[in-house]
């Protein structure tokens, strides 16, 4: 059954056009990466699916429902949760009062506070310190975790090993799995190829707004991607 | 008036005067916007308190009441009709919309009640007064002041402790990301104008009980909000409590020295402020981008 | 390379509106309020349209450039120009005293910090024996030629308004214009460039305030009394800010416009003060939800029509 369909997407900033007729699928309990370079129109794909940049042309669709011209709340209480390139915690509240906003609009599921520590178990130390004050590391943790309180059905997650230690990305990658055990499909957006190919069951490359290549996490060889990647000719 | 007498009165009523900086303070905070019709609200509350202690028997915490949820529902309205359309990175388009705003509120009132200078009298309670440590105090001043630290603590409360109040502070921190997480921006957003209007029109009606108004008054009381912000220093309640309190101070000690001088002192003492503090207020107050 | 066709629509304008002003009326006294209103609307347009600075205090050099005039008149005996050069010299030096206290202020801040000191203006005007404190000043007229007086005033008034338009005009088209509207559309991307914001911010004040001052000054001289609560009263910035919104902020043609708007209702309004300033206030607010550019931004949007044309064009 497939979860999110993205036709024909044209997403605008302002005069200049990010993407050109994206199409992307994700079945429910899958986990999807995309990949491309700086400037490829991967998070411009990710706010116009929840709905921070409307779409100009194209539908997306949320189990067969129409979300195109959904604001970005009523997106997100159907089930599509966010974890924004460069973390973006509310910096003036605590970490656990981040957490809690997370929640207060939340679909019932399995994610909650206790939940959240236990995936975490690191950012209990740090609950009650405001989120501007923590590394980067910690604050991606609870950048996953507020997204996760929101028990989505789909999560977006834009770039979260950029500027992090390589022990760290492992950590934050090993919780991954879990994540989808709790059946909440994955849409990964990375720079980094390897990572996202371990980690997803089909990638989707992007160059310069523009669906290169998908396939098979397994199956797409590394020339190919880096051909998608780069614009190169596929040898 | 003795220096003492002058220093104590000027302590409650600089209470109400952090109240008039925190409404401006939280509009500005979470929405960029600056209401310039804030201090029109602050003398609608004293004009709609005033009719209501006037044609009705209500006593006057019921009226505070009337008049609480009346300002609610102002603020809402306006935001949600008129300035959630007109929120974003450029503040011109939404301070001249309130401009427009006030001047409409002002006016309305000089035509419906005339440009007299009123006072509201509410009984024998306004000349009860007890002696503290020598120095006479109302007790409907002490009364208001203990009614606006209340007031402090309680928006502090919400502030720290209601899904809404954390909202309002995420709001102003990064409103895209609020959206994600489910809230509805411009609902915030008018339940927090709501919020800034009930702030300013409480205060106003209960520094009407205890001074003089007249339609014009709003300017002043603008002003004085603002002075509150610039020296409380934006999304601290502390600050703003402390600063209506300095400001509080400086004007009827200024006014038992000269009384004809009205608010010159406080302008003077904010811009001395200024002066000194030069260094330190681009922080605060650089263009934030949206 | 200017082109005699980008200047001959507005030159057309100016000299159609100049006939007009002087062979239609039989009296020049609403005439020279005109002109004077719309100097300082379009001095106050360059500023908040091009230089991005909303002011709601220039009520304060409308008053300083009435009591410069007054006390140069009264207190030394120099001719009438030199009382004049007395108000451009307060309003560049009050400009640069505001522009000093206010460095730090941006957006709002600046907006209601200029506001404050416009107050402090006004109520210590109220204080000062000199200027007679709040029962205001009589100008000394005895060496006033009060047979040409009106006449005189009129030409004045007629020369700060075309003087304020052809040099708001010659403004923007220069590079100084340019590095305006560039930092006004993208402070950062503007000082990349080399475009020093605060130099161009600053010149934009200081003119508005002298076109301000002067506008007071003239007007004060036509009424021969000066008071603290008039010439610093707010409903001053309050016109200012209207004709320019409704016109359209930041188009040389808005405050044309909006000008004879704001004179057309006035008469209409005539003896209902409350009822003229609510319609005001509403206006402007319409105009702000409805057509943020004011109504000669909305034909612009629409046509492209310049009459003075600030953008260079290709071909």
């Amino acid at each position: 059954m497939t979860l999110l369909t993205v036709e024909g997407l044209d997403v605008f900033h302002g005069d200049l056009q990010a993407t050109f007729g994206v199409d992307l699928q994700v079945a429910a309990g899958e986990a999807v990466a995309i990949i491309g370079a700086n400037g490829a129109g991967k998070s411009t794909l990710l706010r116009a699916i929840i709905g921070l940049t409307p779409a100009r042309h194209g539908t997306i669709r949320l189990e067969g429902e129409d979300i195109t011209r959904l604001s970005c709340d009523m997106i997100a209480r159907r089930g599509i949760a966010l974890v924004p390139e460069g973390r973006r915690l509310f910096p003036s509240l605590t970490v656990e009062e981040n957490l809690r906003l997370g929640s207060a609009r939340a679909r019932p599921g399995p994610w909650n506070l206790e939940a959240a520590y236990d995936l975490f178990p690191a950012m209990t130390d740090f609950r009650h310190r405001p989120a501007g004050m923590l590394s980067g590391g910690q604050q991606q943790m609870v950048a996953i975790a507020r997204a996760l309180m929101m028990n989505p059905r789909l999560l977006l997650c834009d770039e979260v090993s950029l500027g992090l230690a390589p022990a760290i990305i492992g950590d934050i990658y090993a919780c991954f799995r879990r994540i989808r055990d709790s059946s909440v499909s994955l849409v990964l957006v990375e720079q980094d190829i390897l990572r996202a190919r371990a980690a997803s069951d089909r990638v989707y490359c992007l160059l310069k707004g523009r669906v290169t290549l998908q396939g098979a996490s397994g199956e797409v060889a590394l020339d190919a991607i880096r051909a998608a990647y780069f614009g190169e000719a596929a040898a | 008036m003795t220096l003492l007498a002058a220093v104590l009165n000027g302590l409650m009523v600089g209470g109400l005067y952090g109240l008039f900086g925190l409404g401006l303070a939280l509009a500005f905070g979470i929405m960029r916007v600056v209401n310039i019709a804030h201090g029109e609200f602050i003398v609608l509350g004293a004009f709609l308190g005033a009719t209501v202690l006037a044609v009705t028997p209500l006593p006057l915490p019921v009226v505070v009441l009337v008049v609480a949820i009346s300002a609610f529902a102002m603020g809402w309205l306006m935001q949600a009709t008129m300035l959630n359309r007109l929120v974003g990175p450029n503040p011109i388009p939404a301070m001249i919309a309130t401009m427009g705003l006030s001047i409409i509120i002002r006016n309305a009132l000089v035509a419906v009640y005339g440009n007299n200078i009123r006072a509201i009298d509410i009984g024998p309670v306004q000349n009860l007064g007890i002696e503290v440590a020598g120095v006479a105090l109302g007790v409907l001043p002490l009364a208001i002041f203990a009614l606006s630290v209340a007031m402090f603590l309680a928006v502090g409360l919400l502030l720290r402790h209601s899904t809404t109040g954390r909202a309002f502070r995420a709001a102003a921190d990064d409103f895209e990301i609020l959206e994600t997480l489910g809230f509805n921006r411009r609902r915030v957003y008018a339940l927090a104008m709501g919020l800034a209007v009930t702030l300013a029109a409480v205060a106003g009606l209960l520094l009407a009980v205890r001074s003089s108004f007249t339609p014009f008054s709003g300017i002043e009381r603008l002003l004085i909000a603002f002075q509150v912000v610039i020296i409380g220093g934006l999304g601290s309640l502390r600050g703003s409590f402390l600063a209506g309190l300095f400001l509080g101070v400086v004007h009827v000690v200024g006014l038992s020295l000269n009384p004809n001088v009205g608010p010159l002192f406080g302008h003077l003492a904010f811009i001395l402020i200024l002066i000194l503090r030069q260094a330190d207020l681009p922080a605060i107050l650089t263009r934030r981008g949206r | 390379m200017t082109r005699l066709r980008d200047l001959l629509p507005g030159a057309a304008l100016l000299l159609a509106l100049t006939m007009g002003m002087i062979w239609l009326p039989s009296d020049t006294r609403l005439p020279m309020e005109i002109l004077l209103v719309f100097a300082m609307a379009q001095a106050w347009n360059l500023l908040c349209g091009y230089a991005g600075l909303l002011s709601f205090g220039h009520q304060a050099f409308v008053g300083l450039g009435g009591y410069a005039l007054f006390l140069t008149v009264n207190t030394s005996g120099l001719p009438l120009a030199a009382a004049l050069g007395a108000s451009v010299l307060v309003g560049v030096l009050a400009a640069a005293v505001m522009a000093l206290l206010l460095r730090n202020l941006r957006d709002a801040y600046f907006s209601i910090g200029i506001w404050v000191l416009a107050e402090v203006i006004r109520l210590s005007f109220g204080q000062w024996p000199l200027v007679g404190s709040s029962r205001g000043m009589m100008l000394d007229a005895s060496r006033l030629d009060l047979a040409s007086f009106a006449e005189m005033v009129f030409w004045l008034a007629l020369a700060l308004a075309l003087a304020t338009q052809i040099a708001v005009f010659a403004l923007l088209r220069s590079r100084f214009g340019l590095g305006l509207m560039a930092t006004r559309d993208n402070d950062v991307a503007a000082a990349s460039i080399g475009v020093d914001a605060r130099a161009s911010r600053f010149v934009a004040f200081v003119f508005s305030a002298v076109v301000c001052a002067l506008a007071g000054g003239i007007y004060y001289l036509s009424v021969l009394y000066i008071d603290p609560t008039g010439a610093f009263d707010l409903d001053w910035q309050i016109r200012i800010l209207f004709i320019v919104i409704i016109g359209g902020v930041g188009t040389l043609e808005g405050p044309i416009l909006g000008t004879l708007i704001y004179f057309a209702l006035r008469e209409l309004f005539q003896g209902q003060g409350e009822m003229f300033l609510i319609t005001q206030g509403a206006l402007a607010l319409a105009v702000m939800l409805i057509a943020p550019r004011g109504i000669w931004g909305w034909v612009q949007d629409r046509t492209g029509w310049q009459i003075f044309p600030t953008r260079w064009r290709v071909g």
